[in-house]
């Protein structure tokens, strides 16, 4: 058996391998389900927080001759996201970097607003939505999936990787983050003075040996990254031993013939009044 | 860029209209130039076709990080 090496440069068409598995995972269909039947040709998409685009590219596919505008803080997102439409053949999504707090469009101009995984990383969800709504035309919706990571699981656990959830969840609230906020996205978005929300949830289920590679990836890059521990040892969010132990039960959850992760998401489609 | 998102990007603070300057094009694509604020007095850089409409402290902030991580 050949291990994925993620870690060693290994460029297709100009993409990463990590890239590549990016395009096959993050896609509208998988991760924006709930706000396709709300998509129609001809209309205008605001994805806010768009990261390296996946997901903008099939809002895009939807809504085509529509013009789908993805906006992300960092330029090196920005550069995936057009090589991402570009590799596709895509001529209707646009991508900027800007901040969403403070969106660089007219006051009224989007039929539909999206954002994935982006929320929990706002601090401020009051003034990101207002400044959300204040680019939607009357009439138009907003459709977000935020992760729940306190009903999110690794199984089996071996008794210590939820501890690894709870050190994610430690870093994300350090940063005035909200690890919890998909359950909470209906009181966000009333409160935001948005109407018929509709509010539903689902899991991203990793199951397959690939899925259990990638989760094994991905836990190596995000939990157990020595910057990452090195943080939460620092702010007292876990221990070196603690750390060793996580490690120790990826590297046997990886093995394991039950091994299975679920990640937790809320999700809600709002109408702009 | 394309010209025609001039009818629609506004400067992110004074949510007010944006002047463009032209320093290279290929058809109507903006490749490299940029977006005056007035109100503001201040320039969004247009690089490699890409505008960057980050608030102006927030692209300071960027500059910063960008020379620590070259250093």
């Amino acid at each position: 058996m050949t291990e994925p090496r993620t870690s060693t440069p290994d460029y297709t068409l100009g993409f990463s391998e990590e890239m590549l598995e990016s395009l096959r995972r993050y896609t509208a269909e998988a991760n924006a389900g709930y706000l396709l039947p709300y998509l129609r040709p001809g209309l205008r998409v605001l994805d806010f927080g768009c990261g390296p685009g996946t997901i903008s590219s099939g809002l895009a596919k939807a809504v085509a001759p529509g013009e789908v505008h993805g906006v992300d803080m960092e330029a090196s997102q920005i550069d995936l996201a057009r090589s991402v439409v570009e590799l596709r053949g895509q001529d209707n999504a646009t991508f900027h970097v800007g901040d969403v707090m403070d969106l660089p469009f007219e006051d009224g101009y989007f039929d539909v607003a999206h954002c994935h995984n982006l929320l929990m990383h706002v601090p401020d969800t009051a003034a990101v939505l207002a400044e959300v709504r204040r680019v939607l035309k009357p009439g138009g919706i907003l459709g977000c999936r935020e992760m729940i990571s306190a009903s999110s699981f690794t199984h089996p656990d071996f008794g210590v990787i939820r501890n690894a959830w709870d050190m994610f969840e430690d870093l994300v609230s350090a940063d005035d983050g909200h690890p919890q906020i998909g359950k909470d996205l209906k009181r966000h978005l009333v409160e935001a003075g948005f109407t018929n929300v509709r509010a539903t949830a689902s899991f991203d289920i990793y199951s397959s040996p690939a899925d259990v590679a990638f989760i094994y990836r991905l836990a190596q890059k995000w939990f157990l990254a020595p910057e990452i521990t090195e943080a939460a040892i620092k702010y007292g969010a876990s221990t070196r031993e603690l750390c060793d132990a996580i490690s120790d039960a990826y590297n046997r959850w990886r093995e394991h013939p039950g091994a299975v992760c679920g990640v937790a998401y809320g999700e809600a489609v709002a109408g702009r009044p | 860029m394309h010209r025609d998102l001039m009818e629609i990007l506004v400067c992110p603070v004074t949510k007010e209209l944006l002047e463009l300057v032209v320093e290279e094009e290929a058809g109507d694509e903006v490749l490299r130039g940029h977006l005056y604020s007035k109100a503001i007095d201040f320039r969004y850089p247009i690089e490699d076709g890409i505008p960057n409409l980050l608030p102006p402290e927030m692209q300071a902030a960027d500059a910063a990080e960008g020379s620590d991580a070259g250093a």
